[in-house]
């Protein structure tokens, strides 16, 4: 007798991003403050993400 | 439905002859060739001259997903033919596996190797506790001692169990694979009995 569950394809691709146990957060920015945002960004050889993270963390912790 | 990943980082080891060997001889399977750029699995269903299995050439781990969910919908067995990195490929394979096979060539490198897969396995195992992985001894010449010391060893060494059947030292897996063949299509009764026997223990996996 064979599975017959479906594939978790969801699941299967955030582990495969490293990306499992983590929630996506989306915030809608101005252009001009985005563009600016990804800039400083890039200055600090960093992601938008990972300064918002860092961001969230200092303000949570 | 049931997945199996066919995975090992060390290239050679015979992941391409067991995943299209098993996609020709598991009842109703598809087979996705998650191996760029050497797509051999691919190349090998290029010149056979059936449909059968379906093959899928998938370059990076949102392909293989995707197709595993469509493969999924449609076929009893889905076979991936994983690529010798520890890259998104290999782990989106063992998060969709129910099965995982690691071929193993007696040689030291081999085991290494499977020893550099064994913390990809331990997290894919975190969200997929079902995962059932054994080693596929291939190439095996049983009558060399070194050889069977080496199995020995790496019975002592691995938290991973090996499979109770093992591919040995024969010609007709790479001229079967050159076909477009498995060598349950062809006239080695040796090779023929030795896949069938993997089958059986394979599937007996997942009763």
């Amino acid at each position: 007798m064979t599975s017959t569950k479906k594939p978790d394809l969801g699941r299967a691709l955030k582990f495969a991003e490293g990306a499992e146990n983590t929630s996506r957060l989306t915030v809608n920015l101005p252009r001009d403050l985005h563009r600016k945002f990804k800039i400083l960004a890039a200055s600090q050889d960093k992601t938008m993400g990972q300064m918002v993270e860092a961001w969230i963390r200092r303000e949570v912790e | 439905m049931t997945v199996y990943a066919i995975a090992q980082l060390k290239g050679g080891a015979g992941r391409s002859t067991i995943a299209t060997n098993l996609a020709v001889g598991l009842e109703d399977a598809a087979l996705v060739d998650a191996d760029p750029p050497q797509y051999s699995a691919a190349a090998w269903a290029a010149i056979r001259e059936s449909d059968s299995p379906r093959v899928i050439a998938a370059a990076t781990h949102r392909e293989l997903v995707q197709a595993v969910g469509l493969l999924a919908e449609r076929h009893k067995h889905v076979v991936i033919d994983c690529p010798p990195r520890a890259a998104e490929i290999t782990r989106a394979a063992l998060a969709l596996a129910d099965v995982a096979l690691v071929p193993v060539s007696p040689g030291v490198g081999d085991l290494w190797a499977v020893q550099d897969l064994v913390p990809t396995i331990e997290a894919a195992r975190a969200g997929n506790p079902g995962l059932i992985v054994r080693l596929v001894w291939n190439r095996l010449r049983p009558f060399v001692r070194a050889e069977v010391e080496l199995q020995d060893q790496a019975r002592r060494d691995l938290r991973i169990r090996p499979l109770p059947v093992a591919l040995g030292y024969r010609a007709a897996y790479a001229q079967a694979f050159i076909k477009g063949l498995s060598v349950l299509e062809g006239d080695n009764a040796k090779a023929r009995d030795e896949m069938q026997a993997l089958l059986i223990a394979a599937g007996r996996l997942k009763t």
